[in-house]
This record gives C-alpha cells, structure tokens and sequence, in this order.
C-alpha cells in the first residue's frame, strides 16, 4: 500500500512538470503549426537559469521563491527574441526548413548552456520550507511534493481562464483554427504568434525551475525532456491544455507502476502510446480533428 | 568526359589513395564520412526526393547495428552473411513501421517515424537478455582480412561506392522521377495515375534498406553497438547533414556528411564548443541558404556567368 | 448502336454533403462520346465538388457513376485515371520544380506503366511522345524551363499536356480559363476544341466565363444548389427562364 502511494504521487509529481512542459509545446504547435523540437532546451535552460538565481540572489528566506518567479520569465524572453529573429521567417515554410530550425537551435542552446555553465551536473538545494519530507498514511513523501502539486494545477486554471474568459485567448484560439479570418479582421496576427511563443517559453521555463530541486542538472537534460513531452502532446491532443493534463498524468502513472510490474516495457511505454495515438486518433485523446 | 566527369574520377581517385597518404585518424575520419553519406544519401530519397521529412531513420540503421551485432555475438554468424542480412532486416522493420507512416503525412508523419523510433530505443535500452541493455554489444570484428583499419577502409569505400551507384540510377530512373513528382504535388501525381501512398511505402523501404547497410558498416566499423544508434539524435545527423548540403542535388547529402563530420571532429580540436558552430550553422542555411552548400555553389557559378555576359 | 454506347459518363442520382451543407444534392447527368460540355452554375452550386467526387478525389456519398458503363465510384483516383479520364484543376496543379518535359515525362511514362523501373534511365524516355505533346500545347521552346518558371497562361497550357499525356478519352478541365486574359481565353478555348477534334475527345469542363461557354459548348448543364436545373443545347439554355432567374444580379449576360 505504502509502495503504491509512493508510486502513485511521484508519478503523479512528475506528471506536473510533463504537463507544464507539454501544454506549452502544444500550445504553440495549436497556433504556429510549428513543433518547437527546442522546448526541451528552454525547459533546461530554466532549470539552470534557477540554479544560478540560487547562486547569485542574496540568501534569504524568500530566495527560492523570487528566483522561481524570475527564472521563466528570463525563458520567456529568450523565446520571444527566438521568435522575432528566427521563427517567424520559417512559419510559410515546409516541414522541412521549421523542423531543422528547431534542431539548429536545440544545438545552439545546448552549447550555450555548455558554455556557461559547464559540463559537470549540478544539484540544486530545494528551498528550507519545502526541504523535508511529510508523512501521509504512514508513507514519506518530499514535501516539495505539495509544492509542484498545487503550482501545476493552479497555472493550468490559469491559462484556461486567459483563453477563455480574456479577448487575447480568444484571438489565440481564433487564429489557431483560421488564421487568414483573423488577419483579416484586423487583428495582428504576429503580435499574436509571438505572444503565443512566449507564454509556451514561459511554461517550459516554469516546469524547468520548477524541476530543478528535484532532478540533476546536466547539459543533456533537454533530450529526454523532449521527447516525453512530444508524446504527452500528441497523446492528449494537439493544442488542447486538458489533454495534455490527462495524458502527463496518463504516462506518468504508467512509466510509474510499469517499472514495478514489467520493467523492460516502462520505458517503451509512452513511445508505443504515442505511435497508436497516432495511428488510430492523430488528433489525440481530447483534441479535435482537423479538416 | 565533361568536367564532371573529370572531378569525380579526380575524387575517386583521392579516396583510393588516401590510406597511403594520409595518417590513420584520418582514414578512420573518412570511414565515417562514408558511412555518414550513406545513411544520409538513404534519407535524402525521402526527404529530398519524395519530400516526406523522417525523424526516425535511425531506428533502419541501429536495425542494420543490431542485427550484426547480434548475429555475430549470440549465434556467431561469419561476416559476409551477418552483413547481407542486416540491410533485409532494416527493410522489414522499415515496412512494418512504413506501413503506418506513409498513411499520415506532414506533422504527423514526422512525429510517427520519431514514435517508432524511439520505441525501437526502448526495446534495445531494456532488454538486458537481447541486446545487452545500455551496455551494448561490444566486440564486433570485421572477418580477419579486412580486419586492419585500412583495408576495412577499402571495404567501407566499395560497398559505399555500389549503394550510392545503385542509388544513383535509382533517382535517375522512371521511379525516381516519379517520387520528385509526389514531392512536387503529390495531388496532381495521384490524377496522373501514380498511387501515391504505395510508391511513398516502396520508397520508404528501400531508404531503410540502405540506412540499414549503413548501420551494418558502422557496427564493424565501431566494433559495438548501442541502443543510442536508435534515439532521435542520431535520425538528426542525416537530416542536418542532408541540409547542409542540399537536399535537390544528389551529391547534396554527401557534400552535407563532409560538413558534418569535420564540424564534429576537426573543430572540437580547436573549440569545445562545436555545437555553437553547428547550430548557427544549421540556422544559416535554413534561413538564408535553403539550398544548402552545393545550391549556394551552383549559384555563384551561375552568378558569375551572367556577370561576365553581360560584360562581354 | 445501342444508346448506352454511345455515352461516356453517365451519373445516377450522386450527392455528396459536407456537415449540414448538400454540395451535390442528386445529381443526373449523361455525356455522349466526343461531346463538348460545359457545366455552369454561380459560385457555391457544387461543379468543383462534382468534378472531385467523379474523379474520386472525394468519394461520393451515394449513388452511381458509371464510365463506358463501368462503375467508378468509390476508386481512387489514380485508378479512375488509369481508365482514361484525365482532369485540370481550378488552381493550375503542375510539378513545379520539374522542367517542363519532365513534367510531362512522369505523366506519360505513368500512362505507359513504367513508374516502377528502377534502373533504367529516365532522361531520354518517351522523348518524342513528351515533345509531340508540348509541341501540341505550343510549349515545346520551353522544355527545359521549369514549370514555376512559366507565366500563368503556359502553366495551364502545361497542365493540358499533362493531361493529355495519360491518352484520356475524357477530359475534363476545372475553369480552363481562369486568371487569364480575355486574349488568351480564345487562344486556349480553340486549342482544346482542336485538340479535342484530333484525339476524338470528350471534354467535359466548368467555366465562369459565359463567352468562352456559349462560343465553345455544344451542351449546357446549368447546375444551382447541387442539382441540374436546366440542360440542353446553348440557346435554349439562353432563353431558359429558370437559368435566367438564376444568373439575374449575377452580373452574367446570358443575352448576346
């Protein structure tokens, strides 16, 4: 019983930097059409961009928690600056050319990373409040578990409300599904797409920092990042924040109690999942299909 | 001959001299040249050709890895036949995996051949009793008389040199043409009575065949596998080379390959930070030379032509 | 002769809906062999949807579309292709990247069966058929150039021998004159009639230009909202009430 809670809400942690790192991701594919390959990169660049705010910012008791706020937002900045400069001059391209530009930028920020900080793994101490662990039902579990599981949630209730109760949600959603009708309603339509790329920064950049206590920070961080995010994305449907919600916590558990009961497919798990997904439903479990 | 003609017997012939004059780190730097342009020439019938953009061939080439390894370690199987049977064994799985593929096409397509992929990186990552885990299998011998780098050199360079000479006619032939038509407008190819899909799995195949031969040479080469030979970063490597040399001219990817691995070794000598030099790299050519390396050539010449024309 | 004979295509009551919207709603329709027909009707009545559902673009949701008495409905189009019929798009479809000689290569060499050879060389085959048929559209000083490069009248000029290229027996050609100037409209009007002539072809074609419909038809079919409302020679199709009511404010001259 004590193994089973143990495994539920550690998987049911992970699940929330998964569903922070994928809602971005499929946010800004729903929009640009574009798979942002570099996602994995932001989200350790606001894992590292934490650690050294760790560093530098006076230690206080309040440290962990301003260095929390300020590292996404350097992310988000960094992805807005990616955008004006790169991306937008590929979105009329073909597969091709945006796929490339993404994988030229995941070898540029990995090297960056390398550059400034270094190939050696780092560990970054979670905060003193936060820094036990608390009994539940005669099991231990780190209290930065409450941590991530109230910050996940509360950012998902967020960014549904700022689609769907703002004027600048509505045009998101708007411009996903018809992007000439929005254009020529008079709205900026690369205002927009920036806009959109930022905000998928800043949720990379949050589940990073917001990692960081709990994993080793290497310079190889962004690889396996990635690539469960890409499959949480196309699982819980393209563009779709509830699915990406479901399907992180939907591969968590499942890589969770698969490493107990058949290790050997734990790790193919979530791979075979997004190749039926995308073979039966490309659209995903909650998405919408397209024309 | 042509000039052509005259630069690729000046190069074959460089490529044959070159174990007797240049050191050995080089011959082995020119061993994965090869063995990197053929598995970026395999891709380049895809994404080149037939403008279907695959984020998965690695898993045709760590199918090819593998089967060597596995022959030659578990069941002891001699060269010539673990080599023949590793490129049939990337086919089958590339028409296993090609059969769903080819039904989905852009964003889908991309990320299904990454899906397959990475689920082909599990299974060698875990199954310790297969395939020895994130171990590996290691001790993998060329047969005796070619086990000396240099002549393994001239064994990577004819097998190399035959695949691409196959390849060549391929996409000169009636079916390469049509394979550039389903890249062009794959609509109109399917009004001209081309089915579509079926040439797109047929193309699929034979791209995983060769990626597989590619593999097989590299397991020998490499003297182990590894279950990385599968994962994502290794399917970006013909694709970054294939950009980087031009995906509409045949030579592109190996131009690409070239670019690539110099990149990769000769710069690390000098700067820890090759990735740097890569990225902005790639970023260049995406957004300002489309047309990779040997476009931007044929350009210039182009270029210099009408200039000296309109001097004359 | 029996009179089934003598018809190409014939349709049975074939519709197809997209949601709610019925873009053909039942439609019956029947074309003799070497007839010049023309399927006109405002925008949104359904002739492009017409056109893909019979060359299997689309399938269809019910009814029968038969060619020389063969049931095509529900093939493919590459299928559908293969037993003759050959089509234009709206928006000129072409190889763009592809010279125009190679453009017509893939088709013919398509046409003949041999997109499956792997290792002859491709450059030099069907040489005289390609260039007979450039030459027929009158592109065939522009064979190397590559089919983005042309102009849009010799694009479409392209897209006719590309067509021609799969040896149809019937032609049919969505809009052959769109986006041209009213010059080249007749120039490509005449063109398709003396192809039509020489190769004994049945051309079947919708057009939003009412000069190239009434100077080139033989046969009219008037499609409005998904159905044929009139069919018939081109003068009674002028002095047709319905049609009339149908084209009023349409900015149509029907009267000439």
């Amino acid at each position: 019983m004590e193994l089973f809670l143990l495994q539920f809400f550690s998987g049911l942690s992970k699940a929330m930097f998964l569903f922070l790192l994928a809602a971005g991701l499929s946010l800004i594919f729903g929009v640009t059409r574009v798979i942002n390959l570099a996602h994995g990169s932001l989200y350790m660049v606001g894992a590292y961009a934490l650690f050294s705010l760790s560093r530098v910012l006076p230690s206080t008791p309040f440290q962990f928690w301003i260095a929390l706020l300020i590292a996404p937002v350097v992310v988000a900045a960094l992805g807005g600056l990616i955008e004006v400069t790169l991306l937008r001059r590929v979105y009329r391209s073909e597969e091709l050319y945006t796929v490339l530009l993404t994988v030229g930028l995941i070898f540029l920020l990995d090297g960056l990373v390398r550059l400034f900080w270094g190939v050696q793994h780092f560990n970054v101490p979670r905060p003193e409040a936060l820094a036990g662990s608390i009994h539940v039902l005669g099991q231990a579990f780190p209290t930065y578990f409450l941590l991530t599981l109230t910050l996940a949630p509360a950012v998902g209730l967020g960014l549904w409300a700022l689609f769907y109760k703002t004027r600048w949600g509505v045009l998101v959603r708007a411009a996903a599904t018809n992007r000439e009708m929005v254009s020529a309603l008079g709205v900026d339509v690369p205002m927009l797409y920036t806009s959109t790329f930022v905000l998928g920064s800043w949720l990379a950049g949050l589940g990073g920092a917001l990692a960081a206590p709990m994993v080793t920070l290497e310079p190889t961080m962004d690889a396996a990042a990635i690539i469960e995010a890409l499959a949480v994305v196309v699982v819980g449907g393209l563009g779709s924040f509830a699915g990406s919600l479901l399907a992180a916590v939907l591969v968590s558990e499942m890589e969770s109690f698969g490493i107990l009961v058949f290790p050997a497919i734990s790790l193919a798990i979530i791979f075979i999942l997004m190749a039926i997904v995308l073979i039966v439903r490309p659209w995903g479990l909650l998405g919408r299909p397209e024309r | 001959m042509g000039w052509r003609g005259l630069i690729l017997t000046l190069l074959g012939g460089a490529l044959l001299a070159l174990p007797f004059v240049l050191p050995l780190f080089y011959v082995l730097l020119s061993m994965e040249i090869i063995i990197l342009s053929l598995f970026s020439l395999s891709l380049n019938l895809l994404v080149g050709y037939t403008g279907m953009v695959s984020f998965g061939h690695a898993a045709y080439f760590a199918l090819g890895a593998y089967t060597v390894g596995l022959l030659v370690k578990e069941v002891g199987v001699a060269m010539p036949w673990a080599f023949l049977a590793a490129p049939v064994v990337a086919a089958l799985g590339a028409a296993v995996f090609g059969f769903f593929c080819v039904r989905r096409t852009h964003a889908y397509f991309v990320m299904l051949t990454l899906a397959f992929s990475q689920i082909l990186w599990a299974i060698t990552h875990k199954w310790y009793g297969l395939t020895g885990g994130d171990n590996g299998i290691i001790g993998i011998w060329p047969a005796r008389w070619i086990a000396a780098p240099e002549h393994y050199y001239y064994f990577v360079l004819a097998v190399a040199g035959a695949c691409t000479l196959v390849l060549w006619r391929l996409v000169e032939s009636p079916f390469g043409y049509t394979l550039q038509a389903i890249r062009e407008n794959p609509q109109r190819a399917e009004f001209i009575g081309v089915p579509v899909r079926r040439y797109q799995f047929i193309v699929f195949v034979i791209a995983g065949f060769f990626a597989g031969v590619a593999g097989a040479l590299f397991a020998y080469f490499n003297g182990s596998v590894f279950p990385e030979f599968a994962f994502w970063i290794k399917s970006a490597e013909p694709l970054v080379a294939v950009i980087i040399g031009g995906t509409y001219y045949f030579w592109g990817p190996v131009a690409g390959s070239v670019v690539f691995k110099l990149l990769d070794t000769l710069i690390t000598r000098y700067t820890e930070h090759w990735q740097i030099v890569l990225g902005a790299l790639i970023l260049l050519i995406v957004l300002v030379f489309p047309t990779g390396v040997t476009g931007f050539d044929l350009q210039k010449v182009w270029w210099r032509r009408r200039w000296n024309r309109s001097r004359s | 002769m029996e009179p089934q004979q003598k018809l190409i295509l014939t349709l049975d009551g074939v519709h197809k809906a997209f949601g709610g919207l019925r873009a053909v709603d039942g439609v019956d329709l029947s074309i003799a062999r070497r007839e010049l027909r023309a399927i006109i009707g405002p925008n949104g009545a359904g002739k492009t949807t017409l056109f893909h559902v019979i060359t299997g673009h689309l399938p269809a949701d019910g009814g029968r579309i038969r060619l020389n008495a063969e049931e095509i409905a529900g093939l493919p189009p590459s299928k559908i292709c293969g037993k003759g019929v050959s089509r234009t798009f709206q928006i000129t479809s072409i190889f763009r990247r592809l010279s125009c000689l190679q453009n017509v290569q893939v088709a013919a060499l398509a046409h003949h069966r041999r997109t499956l050879e792997f290792f002859s060389s491709a450059r030099r085959q069907l040489h005289e058929e390609c260039l007979g048929l450039l030459e027929q559209v009158g592109l065939q000083d522009l064979a190397g150039h590559s089919g983005g490069g042309l102009s849009h009248g010799d694009q479409k000029r392209l897209e006719l021998a590309i067509a021609l290229a799969n040896q149809p027996q019937l032609l049919m050609l969505d809009e052959p004159t769109a986006g041209m100037a009213p010059k080249e409209r007749s120039g490509i009007m005449r063109l398709i009639e003396t192809i039509a002539e020489e190769r004994t072809l049945t051309v079947l074609f919708t057009e939003h230009d009412m000069d190239v419909v009434f100077s080139t038809a033989r046969r009219i079919s008037v499609m409005h909202q998904g159905r044929i409302l009139a069919e018939g020679k081109p003068d009674e199709i002028r002095h047709n009430d319905k049609v009339q009511e149908v084209y009023l404010g349409q900015h149509m001259s029907l009267r000439r």
